[in-house]
């Protein structure tokens, strides 16, 4: 469904009360250096229960990542920025808790299929 | 501690005694005007988005946009016919109008368009996808 028109992209928004959330992002970001982005992603969602420093170790292990880099990137300024970023760009436009979703710049109220359907529609008669 | 006890005591005590009636008869305010616009058309009715980026302003013909943080008005929405009330709502970022005259309601949803960067990001789809979905999300 949509899948030649629509591209999905996760911007980091780790809350503060959520420990682990920064380093998990920072994590997810530094396994897009080496390919595994939406794999250590969805690991991730798949343990959000028991995120920890360890675990992190654990999944980049389980996802043959180079641990030497992926410990490396994980700690870049480059990583550091996009969440910066992300959050200052979350924060601007009224963000306040995850997920929230903007589809082509316009935040999404409905969060049922039929909002995320509706929308896209919308946007694609548009083009 | 008994004394740290005392002295919180007594301070609720005072709080309690006086604080109201002290705030009250001493409250001020202070104000700044920081700007005027001449909107062309007699106000109507005014409303404001639930995050405070959209006042709205009803006038004969249009619905004046006025954004407080780029302190201008941003955007006219022309209307087809006249309206003497406007309500927002928060669900699905609705305006609701309103005419006593001619017994019409018409309710127009009012999106604002953020600009969202996302380079230096992972992406699924398309690189050149007419639609991009952005979720801010955590892991935990």
């Amino acid at each position: 469904m949509f899948s030649n028109e629509v591209k999905l992209v996760v911007k980091n928004f780790p809350l503060n009360n959520h420990k682990f959330a920064r380093k998990a992002a920072q994590a997810a970001l530094a396994a897009k250096e080496q390919g595994k982005f939406w794999e250590f992603h969805h690991t991730l969602f798949q343990n959000y229960k028991s995120i920890n420093d360890g675990k992190i170790q654990d999944i980049a292990k389980e996802l043959n990542l180079d641990m030497e880099k992926f410990n490396k990137d994980m700690n870049s300024k480059a990583v550091q920025y996009i969440i910066n970023r992300d959050v200052q760009d979350g924060r601007k436009i009224g963000v306040r808790g995850t997920p929230t979703v903007y589809i082509n710049g316009k935040r999404l109220n409905d969060r049922k299929l039929s909002g995320f359907t509706e929308m896209i529609e919308a946007e694609l008669k548009k083009k | 501690m008994y004394k740290r006890a005392q002295i919180w005591g007594a301070v609720v005590f005072m709080f309690m005694s006086f604080g109201v009636l002290e705030l009250s008869d001493s409250a001020e305010i202070d104000w700044t005007v920081i700007k005027q616009f001449d909107i062309g058309s007699k106000p109507l009715d005014v409303a404001a988005s639930d995050d405070g980026q959209m006042v709205f302003v009803l006038t004969k013909r249009e619905i004046v946009v006025y954004s407080p943080d780029k302190n201008s008005i941003f955007k006219r929405i022309p209307l087809d016919q006249e309206f003497d009330k406007i309500e927002y709502s928060t669900r699905g970022s609705l305006l609701v109008l309103t005419s006593s005259t001619l017994n019409t309601l018409k309710v127009i949803r009012v999106d604002q368009i953020y600009p969202i960067d996302i380079s230096g990001l992972a992406f699924k789809g398309p690189g050149n996808a007419s639609v991009t979905i952005a979720v801010f999300d955590d892991y935990q």
